[in-house]
């Protein structure tokens, strides 16, 4: 129906995404019998709701539904009933990009999104010049708040500070002086691994040395042997699979007894299939699934009861997002851009369900969290360190 | 560099490049009877391992139960398929072509390499699949250096069967049919050799040897990608091409050389360099050697 009502009011032009529009009126939001006389709140929101990663999106959708229903059963905020306007990206940058069309024309006052970070990067450039104020609940690319733009914020972490976690990890938990950084040569892999080296240093650590992998390589059995040779304390990559679950596997064949630590890229199921029993007893680190933080218990029991399922990796984020815009337009008493970038930009402390909030001068979330996991021997991981217990 | 590191560099070199050497085989057997570079062999050492997943997904708990006899049956069976694959691809992309310039079938053996590659990313998806543990991971110490039982088998296993191969060619009545065949191709028929019938059992025989080294290269690192076959074809090229395309102990002799030679790159260069590390001996070896490390034993051509 979404399809259909999109295609009447839509320009030709539009027809092509008209298809993926599913407007999400909340509650009473856009009913004429509102008792509120001022405009509604328009937020919209885009995230994957078809294809390969829909799983993740539609949770975030379903992460904001819940917080915009909360909100709009107070009576909205500052007098303002919450509207959502939601769009399906498709994890594909051209539809994502016509999201970010779709939310300038439809003049909504704030952007919930976007998911992948490399619709974000490009999307924000487009909501910048409208000066619509976004923030992303799940986009961790470091780029994304370092183009200058005032209106970009980001509730999760980013790629590098994943490295810092694992250096503390590295040197306060387990005690290791000496590491060997592997990155697989792509922006992300590169990212965390290079922050893991600078951070494991300035603790007081060494690295003995940091290499480049080829992403798509096989055969590791030369770089570990000289790796054996250095005898290092811990090993870290930076990267995905299945390069990390060959590697950790070549390491022990090699007779590498040495700590193996990866990142969100690696954690999964693949880790274990390519990596075998090697995997088991590696550490990775990831942002934390909204089950395993003590703060999220009471959202995930309500996610759980209205949905039926488990809320994924970055609906909390998501509903940290929509809350946190409704009190900023609360404190503000305004729905204006202005007003909203303006009050995000101030936020202090704000409690959210993933922890505390605050921004960077580019929009960071100073203390985003981030958790060691263990790989269990089924496979599955779990929360072996939280930095902020 | 340590002696224990250089020893252990070596050996990683000796295991990868005997996998190399067998791909090898099948692109110097075919060049020597037919003069045909067959790039259509990287495909059916990717093929061989997907059929090897493949067996083992068919054994089900049967190969869970016994592991060998599981990886045994999965050699078997995808040996031969991929060599009923080979005689299917000479038969349809090759025969026909047989009296074409020398050009004509080699952009056909690439077409038949991109297609057998596409059809695997097709069926199977981007995904990597991945192989069971079929011997212990535990690795062995021995003296300075360390193997997994795994890397033993594939090197004993690999050496073995080029051991067998070179026999075949070198003692059985069809060995000898092959060696006439590459010798003259045309006054071969005339002493009563059945050309076609040769160079059908020549394609099935590499593709076999392909499919094996295929097996080998899942049951050691455990996964297999559908774009395995570009980067292990051109590395077993570079072998082939190295020993000295059309001699078979050449294919041998390459292999374990590419094998060690980038197994070392990475010691003097960063990692990343080890594959233009390879490519880079294809080209000099073109440049300065073209009839490679042994290619001179012209009478030994198969």
């Amino acid at each position: 129906m979404g399809g259909l009502l999109g295609r009447a009011l839509r320009p030709l032009s539009m027809v092509a995404s008209a298809g993926v529009l599913a407007l999400v009126v909340a509650a009473c939001g856009g009913s004429p019998s509102s008792s509120t006389s001022k405009s509604p709140f328009v937020v919209g929101f885009a995230n994957p709701l078809t294809g390969s990663e829909a799983t993740y999106g539609v949770s975030d959708l379903n992460a904001v539904n819940m917080a915009v229903e909360a909100l709009n059963a107070q009576g909205g905020v500052a007098g303002h009933k919450i509207q959502l306007i939601s769009c399906d990206t498709k994890a594909d940058p051209a539809t994502g990009i016509a999201c970010a069309h779709l939310f300038v024309s439809d003049k909504v006052n704030a952007v919930i999104g976007f998911f992948n970070s490399d619709i974000s990067i490009p999307a924000s450039g487009i909501l910048n010049q409208a000066g619509i104020p976004m923030v992303s609940g799940a986009s961790t690319n470091p780029q994304l708040t370092l183009q200058g733009f005032k209106n970009v914020f980001r509730v999760c972490g980013t790629d590098n500070f994943q490295g810092q976690v694992e250096a503390e990890f590295a040197y306060k938990v387990l005690h290791v002086r000496t590491a060997v950084a592997i990155n697989d040569e792509e922006t992300y892999g590169q990212g965390v691994s290079q922050y893991f080296a600078q951070n494991f240093t300035k603790l007081g650590g060494r690295v003995l040395s940091s290499q480049g992998v080829n992403a798509s390589a096989t055969d590791f059995s030369s770089l570990l042997t000289q790796i054996k040779g250095l005898n290092p304390g811990i090993i870290q990559f930076g990267g995905f699979n299945p390069a990390a679950g060959l590697l950790v596997k070549q390491a022990r064949s090699l007779g590498i007894t040495a700590p193996f630590i990866s990142d969100d890229g690696t954690i999964g199921p693949l880790f274990y299939q390519t990596g075998g029993s090697a995997t088991v007893g590696a550490y990775l680190s990831s942002e934390p699934a909204p089950q395993d933080l003590a703060t999220s218990r009471t959202f995930v029991s309500d996610y759980v009861k209205k949905y039926g399922n488990q809320p994924t990796e970055f609906a909390g984020y998501n509903y940290d997002v929509m809350e946190l815009l409704g009190h900023v337009v609360q404190t503000e008493g305004s729905t204006s851009a202005a007003a909203i970038i303006k009050g995000l930009a101030a936020t202090h402390d704000y409690k959210g369900i993933t922890g505390v909030i605050n921004f960077d001068s580019v929009g960071n979330n100073i203390t985003p969290q981030y958790l060691i996991y263990k790989v269990q021997p089924d496979g599955s991981s779990t929360v072996y360190w939280n930095p902020n217990a | 560099m340590s002696p224990s590191e250089i020893l252990q560099q070596i050996v990683n070199g000796l295991v990868v490049g005997s996998v190399y050497g067998l791909i090898a085989l099948g692109y110097t057997m075919v060049y020597g009877i037919i003069r045909l570079i067959n790039f259509a062999q990287g495909a059916l050492y990717e093929l061989g391992a997907y059929l090897g997943v493949a067996v083992f997904g068919l054994l089900g708990t049967f190969a869970t139960r016994n592991p060998i006899l599981g990886l045994v049956v999965a050699v078997i069976c995808s040996a031969l398929a991929t060599a009923a694959g080979a005689y299917l691809v000479e038969r349809v992309a090759y025969r026909p072509l047989r009296s074409a310039p020398p050009l004509t079938p080699l952009v056909s053996s690439l077409a038949v390499f991109f297609l057998v590659i596409s059809i695997i990313q097709v069926v199977t998806g981007a995904q990597p699949l991945t192989y069971p543990q079929v011997l212990s991971p535990r690795p062995w110490n021995l003296g300075p250096v360390t193997l997994t039982p795994t890397e033993v088998m594939i090197a004993v296993v690999a050496i073995a069967l080029m051991v067998a191969v070179n026999f075949y060619v070198q003692h059985t009545k069809t060995g000898r049919a092959m060696r006439a065949i590459a010798a003259n191709t045309r006054s071969a028929p005339l002493m009563g050799i059945n050309t076609t019938r040769i160079v059908t059992i020549t394609f099935m025989l590499g593709g076999a040897m392909a499919a094996v080294a295929g097996v080998l290269f899942g049951i050691n690192y455990g996964t297999v990608t559908y774009n395995m076959g570009e980067f292990g074809g051109l590395v077993a090229f570079t072998a082939a091409v190295l020993g000295g395309i059309g001699n078979v102990p050449g294919a041998l002799v390459g292999g374990l050389t590419v094998g060690v030679f980038s197994s070392f790159a990475t010691v003097v260069l960063p990692n990343q360099w080890q594959e233009a590390v390879v490519f880079g001996i294809l080209i000099a070896v073109l440049a300065f050697r073209p009839q490679g490390i042994l290619g001179e034993r012209v009478a030994d051509r198969a």
